[in-house]
């Protein structure tokens, strides 16, 4: 399981509006239920997965997948509807979180394996030419997330909720406790900056 | 690139935020006239060029980051929990199952795993991990022990279970071409453990071949129990009722459907509610495979080739609608049980049928004079959709009550929870105990509970401790109870209170849970339900004129809020259509609403299913009352003809269906046709609730009415003799049922020629309607016309004429027609007196009476006719008489059995 909080991968807190890190703000929805969300996170990432692999079987093209479709038919899914739909958003934030980390952990690991030659890590498979240009691709995005964290902390969280978390803007409006209007303001913003900013070049 | 300062990113955001939106010109216009440090327009320019929306590319990485993080398989070796794989023993629907042995150093113990395909919500697998604890304690000897569960590293939850070294039950069979009895006595060992498992609130809901392994010794063993079914639902949810609607299925997380379509009840298919009579259905459906019952190209059962106890069987236990199943596995067992020792096999306990009786018992009066036998058909299978509406509800309540049930089990009291055969009546007073002790301060919660566990009680059949729970927790609600959870209480108790038949106690409770749904505005569904509630008590007191407005009133309800397309609102009408009819108060609104009813349903379920056929009846209804009866018989046959198919010819069912089909052509004066139809019907009622049953009064007096229209008096007057003892048996004496059985009988005895006796009698039921305070007008009329008759038979013409004059001749009614028999009196009387030409006119007046009433064409005109040919030929008119001799030979034949007295007397005629 991830913990949430400060990670080792470079990126930190994201903070909501009123300057309490998101984090913050999740875990304290959570709070007293630690066993419970662990294993909710789980199942929903699970479930993330396998809705994911069924669409690309069907479709074939991952490009045409949307996040925010996934991310919606997955929450359903594991909280079922009868969970509160801010409840819904809260949880898909926080579990965005702990994907990330866990995506980026994994990420780093394959590039180094595939790098350093792989001896000790047979099991990991190939890396093949299109992976490892996806592999950089999302870690410059993670660089980019927590170099735009430092400079303004709810612009990098509307970019985060929206790739990792797959969040429409209302979700992240709710789960910022923000107007959609700011959400579509710092995503416009954000967008440019990591056109910008972003440096696949490790 | 210059890293810019807190203040100068500050800068460039808001600059960016002003200038996105401007056209191209406009934005060069601003920068150009800006006043800032070079590195913040730098970044500005950068950014403003750079706005172009790419989602893909950012979120396409992820989203394959994501996949390429796949867990690995699990395979031969993998270790799960304490057990580690050993190789693949199958493949199944819901999964690879792999053997197992324990691998955690403690003993050693080997078992099946079973990896369950598909991804089970989270909310699932906790229920699962609860449920464990029931499922352990499922100890039975043909029920494969569930020992652990749990989720692998992927999330694929997994299911550990006892080892069974056996066969599926088909092969089984097959490999040792076992007889059928065999085959039979197998079955009813699933059945107990089946019934078992259901004692404990706990459903199969994927009963087939495969799951039913047979050991090497012959034992059945049934496997995978409560797993499905724990996947495939949600938490449990409080939207149990005890009435009409089906809850709507909001919450419930069907991942994938892990039942097998070949034996699979409707309510699955359909996503429906499961429940017991699920299971009961699949044990169906498995029987006739094991019975090698053939299978049309729609899946269906052709039973025809089975004996016909055993088809009945099959086919209630499959019947399509969950409530009308058997009610219990248990009494599936009984039943083969029963086929096996060449005892007649029961279908249905005969519950409903007593309340209707109970209900025509005392409601007698409006249902006079033939009318009654439609009235227990009526009230039978309205009876009959509560019940099943009843059993849904039951099933809901009892998943409801099983999480709470499953910390009953887990609380720490160590001699509860150390048993593994808590049977569930204790386990429902461990529960009201505990209910007791833990929520004193959440009184909500508690009465929340209350609530579900008092269903429990009363599906159970517990209605008492289900009525002394509802009671304590209104009273636990306190002074200022919320409205809507009081009102749930309420409606539940009425509804038990009903239940137990003391509807004058159900009526004031159920009026108020109305009155508190409707000022708190409950939703339609709960306050239509609670309207039928409130209308069927009022209706079983026999308070038409109040059941009536809320019964019409639940309707529009439900036409407003589910629509005129919805099988509530249909339901609605078959209520009231079925009211209208039964108490006469018009023909062509119960067509209008059965028609209405029938069209949303046929579409909505087919015209295989129940409720159709139902729709039909109350069409039947409608067209007798217009006195369309020949329109009434094809509706009425193809009643009789769908109960029997889907319920089995030995049902109740099917014994009403073919009772209405009688009384439909009795109607249209087809007596001698009905016959056979009306003996069927009454063979059936006294094989299912035994000869002197009171349930056998309305079929026998249906087959003395026929009997005596046909003049076949000998035969009539034999079935009247044998309802009257059934009548004086049931301690009915004095009751107007009673009084009418004798009535007929004087009129067959008067037929017969035995006048003195007829007397007898007649004076016998005129005395007695003048000591019952409860008589009709029109009995009394009709009595008195009788009296007229026998003494005019005696010759004592003076007492004839004041006989006739003292009749009272508004009690006759709205009905011209039913006068006529007044005037064919007068006729009988001139004639015999010798006043010949009166006594023909007054003939003609009355078969004109008649043939307004009846049809020109209806067989029963012609009958009375007879008459006039034998005054005319005794008026030296041969001709004449020899001509309408000749039309009533054709015209009345088919009310006319050709060994009976009406016969003999036009055979005497030229």
């Amino acid at each position: 399981m991830c913990s949430n909080g400060s990670g080792e991968n470079g990126w930190t807190y994201v903070t909501g509006p009123s300057g309490q890190s998101l984090t913050a703000v999740l875990q304290a929805w959570h709070a007293g239920d630690g066993a419970a969300y662990g294993e909710l996170f789980e199942r929903a990432y699970g479930e993330l997965r396998q809705i994911a692999s069924q669409r690309i079987r069907s479709m074939g093209d991952s490009a045409t997948l949307s996040p925010t479709e996934l991310v919606n038919e997955a929450v359903v899914r594991v909280l079922g509807s009868e969970l509160h739909w801010q409840d819904r958003n809260h949880f898909f934030a926080s579990m965005s979180l702990c994907m990330r980390s866990v995506l980026i952990d994994r990420a780093r690991a394959r590039l180094s394996e595939r790098r350093g030659g792989g001896a000790l890590h047979v099991t990991l498979g190939q890396v093949d030419e299109g992976e490892e240009s996806e592999i950089l691709e999302l870690l410059a995005l993670d660089r980019a997330l927590s170099k735009l964290e430092a400079l303004d902390p709810r612009s990098s969280a509307v970019l985060h909720l929206t790739y990792f978390g797959g969040l429409a803007r209302a979700q992240i409006a709710d789960v910022l406790g923000v107007s959609t209007q700011i959400v579509d303001r710092e995503l416009r913003f954000a967008r440019s900056w990591l056109n910008t900013h972003i440096d696949t070049q490790l | 690139m210059k890293t810019l300062s807190a203040d100068q990113f500050a800068r460039v955001k808001a600059l960016f935020d002003r200038l996105v939106d401007l056209p191209a010109a406009d934005r060069r216009t601003v920068l150009d006239k800006l006043d800032e440090a070079p590195e913040v327009l730098a970044e500005l320019h950068l950014l403003l060029g750079n706005t172009l929306v790419d989602d893909a590319r950012y979120a396409g990485p992820v989203l394959a980051a994501m996949l390429a993080d796949q867990p690995a398989a699990v395979s031969e070796g993998t270790v799960l929990g304490a057990w580690t794989l050993g190789a693949e023993i199958g493949e199944g629907g819901m999964g690879k199952v792999f053997a197992a042995e324990r691998s955690d150093g403690h003993y050693e113990q080997s078992a099946a795993i079973k990896l369950l395909s598909g991804v089970a919500s989270s909310q699932a697998l906790r229920y699962l991990a609860r449920e464990r604890q029931i499922l352990a304690s499922l100890s039975h000897p043909n029920i494969a022990r569930i020992i652990d569960g749990g989720s692998t590293p992927g999330g694929q939850p997994y299911i550990v279970m006892e080892r069974v070294d056996g066969v599926p039950i088909d092969h089984f069979c097959a490999q040792h071409a076992l007889p059928q009895d065999e085959r039979l006595r197998l079955l009813i060992d699933v059945c107990g453990a089946v019934d078992f498992a259901h004692r404990q609130l706990i459903v199969h809901c994927d009963l087939k071949p495969s799951n039913i392994l047979v050991t090497a010794d012959g034992r059945p063993m049934l496997l995978d129990f409560g797993i499905s079914r724990r996947l495939l639902e949600s938490s449990a949810e409080d939207n149990n009722d005890d009435s009409a609607t089906p809850a709507p299925r909001g919450t419930a997380l069907t991942t994938s459907k892990a039942y097998t379509p070949r034996y699979a009840s409707p309510e699955q298919i359909n996503n429906d509610r499961v429940g017991t009579a699920t299971d009961i259905y699949s044990l169906g459906r498995v029987m006739a495979e094991l019975l090698g019952v053939p299978l049309d190209d729609r899946e269906r059962l052709d039973l025809s080739s089975l004996p016909p106890d055993l088809a009945a069987i099959i086919a209630l236990a499959t019947a399509p609608v969950a409530g009308d199943r058997y009610a219990s596995c248990a009494a599936l067992a009984a039943d083969l049980r029963r086929y096996l020792d060449h005892l007649p096999v029961s279908a249905r306990p005969a519950t409903v049928v007593y309340i209707g009786t109970r209900w025509l018992r005392r409601h007698w009066p409006w249902a006079a004079a033939g009318l009654a036998f439609v009235a227990t058909i009526a009230l039978f299978s309205w009876q009959m959709r509560a019940e099943r509406d009843a059993a849904l509800a039951a099933e809901q309540a009892s998943r409801a009550v099983t999480g709470f049930m499953s910390s009953v089990f887990q609380a720490a009291d160590p001699e509860v929870a150390g048993r593994r055969d808590l049977p569930v009546s204790e386990l429902l007073d461990a529960g009201r105990d505990r209910l007791r002790e833990q929520l004193q301060n959440q009184p909500l919660v508690q009465a929340e509970i209350a609530a579900i566990l008092g269903g429990v009680y009363q599906s159970v059949g517990k209605r008492d401790q289900a009525l002394a729970l509802y009671d304590q927790a209104i009273v636990t609600l306190g002074a200022e109870p919320p409205p809507l959870l009081l009102a749930d209480l309420l409606h539940r108790k009425a509804y038990t209170l009903f239940d137990l038949e003391d509807v004058s106690a159900a009526e004031p409770i159920a009026r108020q849970a109305l009155d508190l749904r409707q000022r708190h505005n409950a939703d339609a569904a709960a306050r239509v339900r609670s309207m039928r509630v409130l209308g069927t008590t009022l209706l079983y007191q026999g308070r038409r004129e109040e059941s009536q407005p809320l019964l019409e009133q639940a309707l529009a309800l439900a036409i407003e809020s589910s629509g005129e397309e919805s099988t509530d609102t249909a339901r609605a009408r078959l209520d009231l259509g079925a009211l209208y009819g039964y108490y006469d108060i018009s023909g062509e609104l119960a067509l209008e609403h059965g028609r209405e009813a029938a069209r949303v349903l046929e579409q909505i379920h087919g015209s295989d299913h129940p409720l159709y056929a139902d729709a039909l009846e109350v069409q039947v209804i409608g067209l007798n009352l217009i006195g369309d009866f020949q329109a009434a018989i094809p509706l009425a046959r193809t009643v009789a003809e769908q109960r029997i198919r889907i319920y089995g010819e030995r049902s109740p069912q099917a014994g009403h269906g073919l009772y209405i089909w009688a009384e439909a052509m009795g109607r249209a004066g087809h007596a001698l046709d009905a016959l056979p139809v009306s003996a069927r019907a009454l063979q059936i009622q006294q094989q299912l609730t035994g000869d002197d049953s009171f349930s056998v009064i309305a079929p026998l007096l249906q087959l003395a009415y026929l009997q005596f229209r046909c003049g076949l008096y000998e035969s009539a007057l034999a079935s009247l003799d044998r309802l009257i003892q059934i009548h004086r048996r049931q301690q009915s004496a004095g009751s107007l049922d009673l009084i009418e059985a004798q009535f007929n009988r004087g009129r067959v005895l008067r037929a017969l020629g035995r006048l003195d006796e007829a007397a007898e009698v007649t004076a016998h039921v005129l005395e007695q309607h003048r000591q019952n305070p409860e008589t009709i007008p029109y009995l009394v009329a009709r009595s008195q016309l009788e009296m007229a008759a026998v003494l005019r038979g005696l010759g004592r013409f003076d007492e004839t004429q004041a006989q006739l004059q003292a009749i009272d001749r508004s009690a006759f009614g709205r009905d011209d027609w039913r006068r006529a028999d007044l005037l064919l009196e007068q006729a009988r009387l001139a004639a015999a007196g010798g006043r010949d030409q009166q006594a023909l006119d007054r003939l003609l007046a009355g078969e004109a009476l008649l043939e307004s009433g009846l049809g020109a064409e209806h067989p029963e005109v012609w009958v009375e006719r007879i008459d006039r040919a034998e005054l005319l030929l005794r008026m030296d008119r041969p001709r004449e008489a020899q001509e309408l001799a000749a039309q009533i030979r054709i015209q009345a034949a088919p009310a006319l059995a050709p060994d009976g007295l009406l016969q003999q007397r036009l055979d005497a005629l030229p």
